[in-house]
């Protein structure tokens, strides 16, 4: 090799080398290692892990306590985290400790009897992690209060952002109050990967 | 040397042809010569009598994603005329096109077709609404077709644009078809021409600056020969050193920064002061377009909606409200994949306790996601009232939406 491209210092043979055929490996290994760094945010973001689970049956009614969210149906998931019919969204284990951002839509349906003002609507995201290091569990709560007014049910829209790392996270609707309510038919919880803890 | 990539300028005069394109390759015709010319920066092609008129290369690449400047000479009277490109040719006989069309009128409409064995078939026409076509009048139009892997078909895609304006974001048109897979395709492509009337005109159509987007690198054909031979001028290292030149152009091409933010489509149309009477219509209204980055969203064809094509979408609506008589608002994101679009429930009336905070605003956001390439999932928001006053003033409300993944991956 005795000569390289201005820009980028690709490897080239000049015309009184003895050139050989790896010289034209060095080429092509010098633009296939360029494209591969230029090509690695696309595939990222092409591949940006999220997930989307909708509660397909109301559930059923409580006054006192708390009843969680079941995923039913599965309308989106590349984390392969959710199962059909469960409560819980499991980070996928080999994910470095990473920022999700996690949020729900929670219907609160009158099962029976008429809504009394005040009665406390309380929707909870639970997000559990364990210790990148010592493998200890933890968990935040993230709490939104929609106390009943006279509406017929409520609705509830909720956010959370976190650190997690092979953690878990379970969405939940509590309740004190006098009126049997439950989660309705509808309700999702969705979470999208948005970068790695630094 | 074997020549990739398609590119031609039209920077020279033939009567009868098209001569060679600016890549270097020749011409080839469907049609008579004596209805191809080409004058310095224009190419022209009679179109006037039956039948499909094509110049075409070839570019080594199926895949096309090709723009130039379309003209017609003059607008049809009795019947259509097309004029765009064909892609994905691998005879006279089998090909694709994308075209714009005008109708006796000046009506502008961009059309999908193909060609198999031999047999015409249009694939879908789109209207381009407002849009008149003045004789003589060049027009940017873009062409893209490519083979989809997870969909197992061809996405085709067209837009057209004034000279000289900024290119609009996103696609006018799309369709889809699996006549050619990626196994059968050609790759060939070139300028195009169709009068669709049987009766003889004297429609022209016009084609300058055609690019179709290639590094165009400099591939060794297979009869070079690949050992070292100082008889024949070193020609190994001649064509790695080509080789070698090329590549580092077209690297040094690539921004990856500007290409990421152009792979994270975001749209956001808002409206203020917006009076607003639910026994009218459900559907909030929007006259703002706060930016609309790549995305495939027509705000022109509809103000009530977003149009998300396919991908997995994080969609925000804001609404801040006046206050008024008291009452019960539900405000109804519409579209969605099903059942259960996020919402919220809130009081125009700050004096009472609200569902979402004091003095009348909401929020929801939500992940969706779309999954028909040739539709669109339809985004936007309904306001219901619960009961008394149908008339309310928004002071601000804002729609938005980006997009945070590819579907199928």
């Amino acid at each position: 090799m005795s000569g390289t491209t201005a820009v980028e210092g690709y490897p080239y043979p000049l015309t009184p080398d003895f050139a050989d055929v790896q010289d034209a490996f060095r080429l092509a290994s010098s633009v296939d290692a360029d494209l591969r760094g230029e090509q690695a945010p696309f595939r990222a973001f092409m591949g940006r892990p999220s997930f989307i689970g909708r509660q397909t049956a109301t559930g059923s009614g409580f006054s006192v306590g708390s009843q969680a969210l079941s995923m039913g149906a599965i309308d989106w998931d590349n984390t392969g985290g959710l199962t059909a019919g469960s409560s819980i969204w499991n980070q996928p284990l080999a994910q470095q400790p990473s920022w999700w951002m996690f949020g729900m839509t929670l219907f609160v349906s009158i099962i029976s009897g008429t809504p009394v003002v005040g009665d406390m609507n309380l929707g909870q995201i639970n997000v559990s992690t364990s210790d990148p290091v010592t493998g200890l569990p933890s968990s935040s709560k993230f709490f939104q209060r929609n106390d009943e007014t006279n509406t017929a049910g409520e609705w509830i829209n909720m956010f959370a952002m976190a650190p997690i790392y092979q953690g878990s996270v379970v969405a939940t609707l509590i309740l004190n109050g006098t009126t049997p309510k439950a989660v309705q038919s509808g309700s999702r919880l969705w979470g999208m990967y948005l970068g790695p803890v630094t | 040397m074997v020549t990739t990539g398609y590119s031609d300028t039209f920077g020279r005069t033939v009567a009868n042809g098209l001569g060679s394109a600016s890549s270097g390759q020749a011409y080839s015709l469907l049609g008579t010569a004596t209805q191809f010319s080409v004058a310095p920066n224009t190419a022209s092609i009679a179109i006037a009598s039956t039948g499909d008129k094509v110049g075409y290369v070839d570019m080594q690449t199926q895949n096309l994603d090709i723009t130039g400047q379309v003209a017609f000479s003059s607008i049809p009277i009795t019947n259509l005329a097309t004029v765009g490109f064909v892609g994905k040719l691998t005879s006279t006989s089998n090909y694709y096109s994308g075209t714009m069309m005008v109708a006796p009128g000046g009506a502008v409409s961009l059309r999908f077709s193909k060609v198999v064995a031999g047999g015409l078939s249009t694939i879908s026409t789109t209207a381009v609404a407002g849009l008149t076509y003045v004789a003589g009048t060049f027009y940017n139009l873009r062409y893209q077709i490519y083979w989809s892997r997870p969909l197992q078909t061809n996405v085709m895609s067209l837009k057209v644009w004034a000279v000289g304006a900024t290119e609009p974001g996103g696609w006018m048109a799309t369709a889809t078809d699996a006549a050619f897979t990626d196994y059968t395709a050609g790759t060939q492509v070139g300028i195009y021409g169709r009068d669709e009337s049987s009766v003889s005109g004297t429609i022209i159509t016009r084609h300058r600056s055609v690019l179709a987007r290639s590094y165009n690198l400099p591939m060794p054909a297979v009869a070079d020969p690949m050992c070292y031979d100082p008889g024949v001028a070193f020609p190994k290292q001649t064509a790695l050193e080509s080789l070698a030149d090329a590549a580092d152009v077209a690297m040094a091409t690539i921004d990856p920064l500007t290409s990421l933010a152009g792979l994270f489509p975001r749209v956001r149309i808002s409206n203020t002061a917006l009076s607003y009477n639910t026994a009218l219509s459900p559907n909030l209204t929007y006259n703002a377009t706060e930016f609309n980055i790549a995305t495939d969203t027509n705000l022109g064809y509809d103000n009530t909606s977003l149009y998300l094509p396919v991908g997995i979408w994080l969609v925000t609506f804001e609404i801040l409200l006046a206050e008024a008589a008291s009452d019960f608002l539900y405000v109804i994101p519409f579209g969605g994949p099903s059942i259960g679009t996020p919402a919220i429930k809130m009081r125009s009336n700050p004096s009472q306790a609200n569902d979402q905070g004091a003095g009348g605003s909401g929020h929801v956001s939500a992940l969706t996601f779309s999954t028909d390439p040739t539709t669109p999932l339809q985004y936007g928001v309904s306001i219901i009232a619960n009961n008394g006053a149908t008339t309310y003033t928004i002071r601000y409300m804002a729609l938005s939406a980006i997009k945070v993944s590819d579907y199928f991956v």
